[in-house]
């Protein structure tokens, strides 16, 4: 099994959608115009923060909002001039900041953003811990959920076994992005072979997953 | 690289566009380039049309365990939900460069 036919690529997992445990995306919707548009979501690393923000990107921008993506992770931690350019190219009002990862800022570089969003219309981060926006969701996962998402990327029910899936779970602490790429490994390791090291894991079928959608949105 | 691109719409788009791109499929984050993009200038709702693109010397198209590199073309228009995709293989062979340790389809394998 190549990459190219892994169901577990993440091209495959950043295409599933978001899946609402305690709630639902309309309710969202309504805390967040609560908050004055201005919210966190704040959960563990896997647990479908950035996920949910792109849901909520798609919905601002039907709702009239031209959405602005920031990101930041371990490799880029620090608010740069180019971003600080990108917000101000926007009429702030009319703009609804997506931001990322806004945990990796150091506490100035947090003050930064807050200033130069002040006037903005919309402001979404996603953080591992409580900051300065109020919580508007905390994301959390479950075996069950682990399962639900092996299924779609497989397309089928049932796909692996629960004991399979709990230990999976436990193993990564609930971080269930870390747990499918234990996945991709194992189903490119079991095709390649041709004989899975444990028939009861094996993985019963394949469906491709839907790219189309993803790649339209990154190129337009 | 020449072809010829057709569509069949309901309505006259505003406009329609021919993109050359590639993306990487694997394990670690997805990269993806658009190289070129060409413009149809006022585009009839049934049509067909000539299109010539320039390929770049790189990257070719590859596949491996951990990552594979795929080009296409995409046909879509302003305000048309449904863009058409067609893979295609950047090669100096008849197929995408094959890295080490990905195995031969089992159709290519010596018996």
């Amino acid at each position: 099994m190549n990459a190219r036919n892994n169901p577990f690529s993440s091209g495959c997992i950043d295409s599933l959608p978001y899946h609402f445990m305690d709630t639902n995306r309309e309710e969202l919707l309504l805390r967040l115009a609560a908050l004055n548009c201005r919210a966190a979501i704040v959960g563990p690393e896997g647990s479908g923060k950035t996920t949910l923000l792109a849901e909520l990107g798609r919905q601002l921008e039907k709702a009239g909002y031209r959405v602005v993506n920031l990101r930041f992770d371990r490799q880029r931690r620090s608010l740069t001039g180019k971003m600080i350019r990108k917000i101000r190219r926007e009429k702030p009002t009319a703009a609804a900041f997506l931001i990322d990862g806004v945990e990796q800022l150091s506490r100035f570089s947090r003050m930064r953003l807050r200033f130069h969003l002040r006037r903005a219309g919309a402001v979404v981060v996603t953080s591992h811990g409580l900051g300065w926006l109020p919580v508007l969701v905390f994301t959390r996962t479950s075996p069950e959920l682990l399962s639900l998402l092996v299924d779609r990327l497989l397309g089928v029910s049932g796909a692996l076994p629960a004991e399979r899936i709990r230990r999976l779970y436990r193993k990564y602490n609930g971080n269930i992005r870390l747990g499918l790429r234990e996945l991709y490994d194992e189903f490119t390791s079991s095709q390649n072979s041709g004989s899975p090291a444990d028939p009861e894991e094996t993985i019963p079928s394949l469906r491709l997953c839907r790219k189309d959608d993803d790649f339209r949105k990154e190129l337009s | 690289m020449t072809g010829h691109v057709s569509w069949d719409l309901a309505e006259t788009p505003k406009n329609m566009f021919l993109r050359l791109f590639w993306y990487t499929r694997g394990k670690g984050t997805q990269d993806l380039a658009v190289v070129e993009e060409l413009l149809f200038d006022a585009p009839r709702a049934r049509e067909r049309r000539p299109f010539r693109l320039r390929l770049p010397e790189r990257p070719y198209s590859f596949t491996g365990n951990l990552i594979a590199l795929i080009w296409a073309l995409e046909l879509g228009g302003e305000g048309i939900q449904q863009a058409v995709q067609q893979e295609i293989v950047v090669s100096p062979h008849d197929s995408a460069v094959r890295l080490a340790g990905d195995p031969l389809p089992e159709h290519e394998r010596p018996q």
